[in-house]
């Protein structure tokens, strides 16, 4: 079991090489420069050359790359060219938004997409498959944006039960900070939600027809029993990596949602920041979710080892 | 209705029977008309015995063993009567008799790796049933637990408990599935081919193991087989069911050496006896009808060579002369069964003449693959081949024996140049194989081809057999294009399939068909050498008798050596001019098929052939 984590630890730093180079050259060949932007229309051909010069931007690529990266190796993500302040504490300040929304969409899409695939899985071709696999072909085919507005219309103008937009922060109480979250997090999460549903109720299927839940079944185990231990183990120990990368989704999801409900989260932030070409910022914020996708699937790999022990043996 | 119920052995009242099963029918509702599976099944298991359910894939013994244990789909419909002990089973809840079911049955299923959950632990799950049914602690189950893998052979040294199914071997497996039957202590265990799954070596053992430990805790049990040397090993009485009927049934001995039934006899004369090399196998043409195609009348009728006019109605299942019963208007006449087998196996067919030596076709010298795994820091070799020399003869059969992991399949596709070996030398027709590449060897692919030993695996589902008979002679050029469809007609033709599977897709096909089509197929570029990997390994006896006569057949006329491998000994010496016995990678033994079967040499050898029962029917109980 230690070998193996060792193992999983080790293969994670080439993989950490790949979005560190994509994000900079990527971020460089995109037109427009920040120190127009910052100055504005007025700005005169020196008064740019000035600030590209502090900015560091008149530097070759690879020069401000080899910069970058050795601010890297020290932990330090730059300084935000239009927030005057580090680009970490930056992302702090918006991380705690999107996580509390990211987790909160997650356990929605999880419970109702796992739930729903297992009933439909269980009552095929009845009533509960039908209206379950209609929502989810719905679910799976929504725009984010559209559905936010959708939802907004709905609960928050029209029967009025929770907030049109904003954020109220979780210093404020838990239950005021969930709330202002329950229509982003619904609109995040049930479109997960539909594809988990898909994918639980095919792997169920494959599972019904395994001969370990027949034999479950002769020893006389009530059909809860079957479906929730012998099932439900096998099914998800085969969902799991799906799911995995379902969390990665949510959090790439959240820049859309985050900016129809006015979120002041990593979303919104990032948005913003490609606006005003704030370099240290985009390049921070997306290695962030990058690190972040990296950690889940290495969070996927170990819960692994531990809910199917043919992996720890391998 | 009454004739219907089999009497087995002296009429015995109702009640002292753990098992009757009375006019079971089952069907599947469908639209335009319900499928019927099972038509009125009877039998019964009294205490103490063990009944054997003989047939082939698709006569509905094992639908019979899951209406028994209470475990069909939900919507089956089933009419008739099982009674265990007494008590009437259809009447109950499903609730209730599933929780009945769970206690006074145990089931032992064929593949013990699927049938035992992946994630779970072996403690788990043997403990699950006397936890749910006697209420029992944690602790007391797990000591429960412990005493049954002690009965069913696990060294007491050994603690399963906490490990899981992937970490036990075959046979290991099985006996957890034995103890995990046997744990509420049922008065009737069914166990559906328990043996199947397993190497020969263990089969006899796990067999006796099952029937020993069954008895032991007092139940009855029901086989579940399509081996009749299984039967005839354990079983008191024998139920033969052919077409979701049951056909003939009575004792074991008498059911096999004095069949009535032409059914009965078919199988029996289908099966390769040991040192019978040169007869003939017996078949039985066609193959089990589908559901929705049965005959009326005795549904074995459009098979059966004395068939008649009076076989256009039902027969019913009678008492016969030697006190079995059978479901035939023409009985066979005593001495029919087995004796007729026997007799038939000595005639004699004109032994090869050419004795004279002559270039092997494929020689194969020292022959050796090795398997790397693991990281860099932890390098794991396996030597799954270790040095293996044989020759094949133009024309020959050389069979290849052994356990799963010898490394038979291993040797088959490094002479299919799947995979490259890792030292060694294989000529094959006057080249040296290993070295040849590229274009060369893409030719060289005509003169060796393969059949697989899972023929629906080995046919594109989305191909239909037109197209994947014209394959071949596209890939290799043969002939002119427009020739190809005919000859690829020809080509089935030879295989005993007509012209009119050409539009069909692979899963329209019975099992027996489709590996005559991956036969015919390997057949089209008129190979020296065909590469069978238990090609009939998944056959039922029956259809499995037609496929070795037309392999043997087809190399009479085409002069195409074999390479055969196979775990089934009797079959591998039915086939075979010469046999090798593989062992851990090793050829231990290599000879003539009366040398090996009557001089064995090598201990792995003999202990191979002892797993066997000599001559099953002859020594039935």
């Amino acid at each position: 079991m230690g070998h193996y984590m060792f193992k999983r630890l080790l293969l994670v730093l080439p993989t950490l090489v790949v979005p560190i180079v994509l994000i900079f050259t990527l971020l460089r060949l995109a037109p427009g420069d920040p120190a127009v932007v910052m100055l504005g229309d007025q700005a005169t051909a020196e008064q740019v050359a000035k600030l590209r010069a502090s900015l560091g931007l008149d530097q070759p690529i690879y020069s401000q790359f080899g910069d970058w990266v050795g601010q890297l190796l020290h932990l330090n993500l730059g300084h935000s060219i239009f927030f005057q302040q580090s680009v970490l504490s930056t992302i702090t300040d918006h991380a705690s938004v999107t996580l509390q929304l990211t987790l909160l969409s997650f356990a929605l899409a999880v419970v109702v997409g796992v739930a729903g695939g297992m009933l439909a899985a269980l009552y095929r071709g009845r009533i509960v498959d039908r209206v379950v696999m209609i929502l989810a072909i719905i679910g799976v085919s929504l725009p984010e944006f559209w559905f936010g507005l959708n939802l907004i219309f709905l609960f928050a103008v029209t029967v009025r039960w929770f907030p049109v937009s904003g954020y109220i922060p979780l210093a404020d109480g838990f239950f005021a900070s969930e709330r202002s979250l329950v229509l982003p997090a619904l609109c995040l999460g049930m479109i997960q939600a539909a594809f988990i549903a898909r994918l639980t109720r095919s792997t169920v299927l494959d599972v019904l027809t395994e001969p370990f839940v027949t034999t479950a079944r002769s020893k006389g185990l009530p059909e809860r029993i079957v479906v929730l231990k012998h099932i439900a183990r096998a099914v998800l120990v085969s969902i799991l990596s799906t799911i995995g990368v379902i969390l990665g989704l949510l959090l790439s999801g959240a820049v859309a949602v985050e900016v129809v409900f006015a979120l002041p989260g990593l979303g919104q932030l990032l948005v913003d920041s490609v606006g005003r070409r704030d370099y240290p910022v985009i390049q921070g914020v997306v290695l962030a979710t990058s690190l972040t996708f990296v950690a889940i699937n290495l969070l996927v790999d170990f819960l692994y080892a531990l809910v199917d022990p043919r992996v720890r043996y391998e | 209705m009454s004739s219907q119920i089999v009497e087995v052995g002296p009429a015995v009242s109702a009640g002292t029977s753990v098992l009757e099963v009375e006019n079971l029918s089952v069907s599947f509702p469908r639209r335009g008309g319900d499928l019927k599976a099972l038509t009125q099944v009877s039998f019964q298991v009294k205490p103490g015995e063990v009944v054997g359910l003989v047939g082939e894939s698709g006569c509905g013994k094992s639908l019979t063993a899951l209406s028994i244990a209470g475990l069909l789909p939900a919507q089956c419909r089933v009419e008739g009567s099982i009674r265990l002990r007494g008590k009437e089973l259809t009447s109950l809840s499903p609730t209730d008799r599933r929780a009945l079911g769970g206690q006074e049955i145990g089931m032992v299923f064929q593949d013990p790796l699927s049938a035992l959950h992946p994630v779970l632990t072996i403690g788990d799950q043997l403990t699950e049933g006397p936890r749910r049914h006697f209420g029992l602690a944690r602790t007391a189950a797990r000591e429960r637990a412990l005493d049954m893998l002690h009965r069913v052979g696990i060294p007491q040294t050994r603690n399963l408990l906490d490990e899981y199914a992937h970490q036990l071997s075959g046979g290991m497996r099985q006996r957890v599935m034995i103890a995990m039957a046997l744990m509420c202590e049922p008065r009737l265990v069914i166990a559906d081919e328990p043996t199947t799954a397993l190497d020969v070596t263990l089969q006899a053992q796990i067999l006796e193991l099952l029937r020993t430990t069954t008895m032991d805790v007092g139940a009855s049990l029901v086989l579940i087989t399509h081996d009749l040397g299984v039967v005839s090993q354990v079983c008191d009485d024998m139920v033969v069911m052919y077409a979701g009927q049951v056909v003939e049934a009575g004792p074991t001995s008498r059911v096999i050496n004095e069949s009535r039934h032409h059914y009965t006899a078919g199988l029996l004369g289908a099966v390769p006896l040991p040192g019978e090399r040169r007869r003939r196998l017996q078949t039985i043409p066609g193959t089990v009808p589908q559901l929705d195609r049965m005959p009326t009348g005795c549904r074995f009728a459009p098979r059966c060579g004395s068939a008649d006019e009076q076989c256009r109605t039902e027969p019913a299942l009678e008492p016969t002369d030697v006190g079995t019963s059978a479901k035939c208007w023409h009985p066979l006449p005593p001495g029919r069964g087995l004796a007729r087998v026997l007799e038939s196996a000595v005639e004699p067919a004109a032994p090869r003449t050419d004795a004279v030596p002559r270039e092997p076709l494929l020689s194969v010298r020292d022959l050796r693959r090795e398997f790397k795994s693991g990281s860099v820091l932890r390098r794991k070799v396996v030597e799954a081949v270790k040095g293996v020399s044989f020759d094949i003869a133009p024309g020959e059969t050389f069979g290849l024996v052994g356990e799963s992991g010898s490394g038979k399949s291993t040797v088959a596709r490094m002479v299919l140049r799947l995979i490259d070996a890792t030292d060694g030398q294989i000529m094959f027709d006057g080249g040296d194989l290993r070295a040849t590449r590229g274009r060369r060897l893409r030719q060289k692919r005509r003169d060796i081809q393969m059949v697989s030993q899972d023929p629906y695996g080995a046919l594109n589902p989305r191909m239909t057999i037109g197209d994947l008979m014209i394959e071949p002679f596209r890939l290799h050029q043969l002939g002119e294009p427009s020739t190809w469809k005919s000859q690829s007609v020809a080509m089935l033709e030879e295989v005993g399939l007509s012209s009119s599977m050409l539009r069909r897709y692979p899963h329209q096909l019975s099992g027996g068909q489709r590996q005559r089509v991956a036969i015919a197929r390997a057949l089209a570029p008129k190979p020296k050498l065909i590469v069978a990997d238990e090609a009939v390994s998944a056959l039922d006896v029956s259809v499995q008798a037609q496929a070795l006569n037309m392999m043997k057949d087809l190399q009479d006329r085409y002069q195409v050596a074999y390479l055969f491998i196979s775990h089934d000994l009797s079959v591998v010496e039915y086939m075979s001019h010469q046999i090798g016995v593989m062992h851990l990678g090793e050829l231990v033994e290599v000879g003539s098929p009366v040398e090996i079967y009557h001089h064995a040499q090598h201990p792995y050898t003999q202990k191979l052939l002892s797993a066997i029962p000599p001559v099953p029917w002859l020594n039935a109980k």
